[in-house]
């Protein structure tokens, strides 16, 4: 690029463009932004998860996916439910609400599989229950799920700690 | 130990099927082409041809795994040795020497490649541990390797109503491994560095400033929301890898006027479809905006069955497979004939659309969120404006007209969700990030390919 360019009407965009500086202009401001960008990521997704992730580092896939998704706390309990309700026992849980994942079907799947798992109905919690007379359900205290005065008609409690436990067949 | 080495056997597993189909179709390509694609195309092929023999009811068990991993693999052998008589891949005449070690581009890949390990420690790391991944896509890939069947897939939320190529890949972990590390969860960093190595391959290609290249791939490693979703184990950043891949191969097929990259890129439309739902919608906007961009620019070449076939046979089969087994679950059927019932009575929900654009237009220039994507975007978008007319520079025109349909396309499926989601706002907040990825990505792209109108293109010949 020379003086003459600018004079047969080559656009200042252009012209400004095709020198050096610009790349440098560019590549510095790029330089910046990558910076910026790591400092960001580090501060708020890859350092507290680093910290988090070596913390749980001892326990297994589905105790992490427990502690990081609920909470510590329920580490425990999930590993009480899952030595005691067989792996070919059926387990209700309440009805789907989004105050609790483990209500949700799904989710409750990925910690309790290969069990099978029912909803019971939002209208039919006493019925649901008083259902389960067989030799292989299981009903997990979650929250004020299941009524203890229906459970008890049909179930026999296990204790597990404060008020959780599960309903195991008579 | 030995879980580890089983994790890394059914990743090599996969990528040597994507190396042998990626060899089979390109006459030449970088190591980098074949980095990219290994991962996405060789899984995204060998969940479909689990899924087809899983519908006619052969069980997903080791040996029925293994025998058809090796059929496919040895009738793409058969197929290379009688096509190039070399199972070797040449290097384009573009790229003709290596990387110095001291060169911005080794830079650049050494840190790509320690980012990889340490997303892949994370991901890991933190298991199944977001909602959508608990509650779906593990549950479901654990579900097939359970019952040993397809059918398997009905564990976990929505049934039949999702594609199912993350959970075969999920479940062929479980099979082998068990997946107790979870070695699966290495799917998600691998998904999202292909992309990566793909789109700075196709820099390579398009011959951008080694400097401008290497920073610029930086630039996209390190945006907040790309990154993290790496390590989720959502399927939203697998199936962007595809489409975007599928771009950049169909650009290029098209430039060139060469049917087999077109074949590759229908192949990864395909994939794109085959990942999740709304995979479909964005290969039914992008199928027709290539088009267009191909006419509209006079440049380049279209083969309509070399590109369509691939998509038709593979997101086809699923189509099918969904019409038959999964309508009854799916969100989006029940979304659309709710916004149709609330049209059909005047309802707009013009508020909700108002909504959606006003957070988009905040959303895009958080930096926590996607970084200076979209200020640099904007930047060259505006020094290279030239290049964005028709006929100038088929290359920019097509992946602006991308950028723009799969902008509409995302804010559209918010504003379907609008219909059927209640307290939307919280959905927004929670789901734009994931609904976004694809324009952010293209856009970033488009204005370094910009950037190539000056001075600044590569002057030496690549890597």
């Amino acid at each position: 690029m020379n003086l003459e360019d600018s004079k047969i009407g080559i656009p200042i965009n252009r012209i400004i463009a095709q020198s050096p500086l610009f790349l440098y202009i560019v590549l510095s401001v790029l330089i910046v932004a990558v910076v910026i960008q790591v400092h960001l990521l580090w501060d708020k997704v890859l350092s507290p998860l680093a910290i988090r992730v070596e913390e749980i580092r001892g326990y297994s896939a589905l105790e992490r996916s427990a502690i990081l998704h609920i909470g510590d706390e329920f580490v425990p309990y999930l590993n009480f439910l899952r030595d005691t309700i067989p792996p070919g026992g059926r387990v209700i849980l309440p009805p789907h609400s989004t105050r609790h994942s483990f209500t949700n079907f799904g989710f409750a799947a990925y910690f309790l599989m290969p069990r099978e798992l029912l909803n019971c109905g939002n209208d039919e919690v006493e019925a649901c229950i008083l259902r389960m007379t067989g030799h292989n359900s299981y009903i997990p205290v979650l929250s004020d799920f299941p009524p203890s005065e229906i459970a008890s008609q049909v179930k026999r409690f296990v204790p597990f700690q404060d008020d959780l436990g599960v309903w195991v067949p008579k | 130990m030995v879980a580890v080495i089983l994790d890394i056997a059914v990743t090599l597993g996969f990528a040597t099927t994507g190396y042998l189909c990626a060899r089979l179709l390109l006459k030449e390509a970088s190591w980098l082409d074949i980095l990219s694609l290994a991962f996405p195309l060789g899984s995204g092929l060998m969940t479909w041809f689990f899924f087809l023999f899983g519908w006619i009811g052969i069980s997903f068990d080791r040996l029925q795994v293994i025998v058809i991993w090796l059929g496919v693999n040895l009738v793409f052998a058969v197929l290379i040795w009688s096509k190039h008589n070399n199972f070797a891949i040449r290097k384009p005449a573009v790229i003709q020497r290596r990387p110095s070690l001291a060169g911005p581009d080794f830079v650049a890949l050494s840190i790509l490649g320690a980012s990889l390990i340490i997303s892949i420690v994370l991901s890991i790391g933190r298991s199944y541990s977001i909602y959508d991944a608990i509650a779906m896509w593990a549950p479901k890939g654990y579900g097939i390797a359970l019952e040993r069947s397809l059918w398997g897939a009905h564990w976990g939320n929505h049934g039949f109503a999702y594609p199912l190529n993350i959970q075969f890949i999920i479940a062929s972990f479980r099979l082998f491994s068990g997946d107790i590390l979870p070695g699966s969860k290495i799917t998600f960093p691998l998904f999202f560095f292909s992309m990566l190595l793909g789109i700075y391959s196709f820099w390579v290609k398009k011959r951008v400033n080694s400097f401008v290249r290497a920073i610029s791939i930086l630039v996209l490693a390190t945006v907040p929301t790309l990154f993290s979703f790496s390590m989720i184990g959502y399927a939203n950043l697998p199936m962007v890898t595809c489409l975007v891949l599928a771009i950049l191969w169909g650009i290029e097929g098209m430039e060139e006027r060469d049917s087999s990259r077109q074949v590759l890129s229908g192949i990864l439309l395909g994939i794109t479809v085959w990942t999740i739902i709304e995979g479909m919608l964005y290969v039914a906007v992008v199928i027709p905006v290539m088009f267009i961009a191909r006419y509209v620019s006079r440049a380049g070449q279209v083969k309509p069955i070399a590109w369509i076939t691939p998509v038709v046979v593979i997101g086809g089969a699923w189509f099918v497979f969904y019409r038959l087994h999964g309508s009854a679950g799916s969100q989006a059927m029940s979304a659309a004939s709710k916004m149709w019932q609330a049209f059909l009575q005047g309802n707009f929900r013009l508020p909700e659309l108002r909504m959606i654009l006003g957070y988009a237009r905040r959303n895009i220039f958080e930096i926590s969120t996607w970084g200076f994507i979209y200020p640099f975007g904007i930047l060259f978008s505006i020094l290279g404006w030239k290049k964005l007319r028709p006929g100038n520079d088929f290359v920019a025109f097509a992946l602006l007209i991308s950028t723009a349909a799969t902008a509409v396309l995302s804010l559209g499926l918010f504003y379907l969700r609008s219909f059927d989601i209640p307290g939307f706002y919280y959905l927004l907040q929670r789901g734009f990030p994931r609904g976004f990825m694809s324009p952010t990505i293209l856009f970033f792209i488009l204005g370094i390919q910009l950037l190539t109108s000056f001075q600044i293109r590569h002057k030496d010949k690549g890597i």
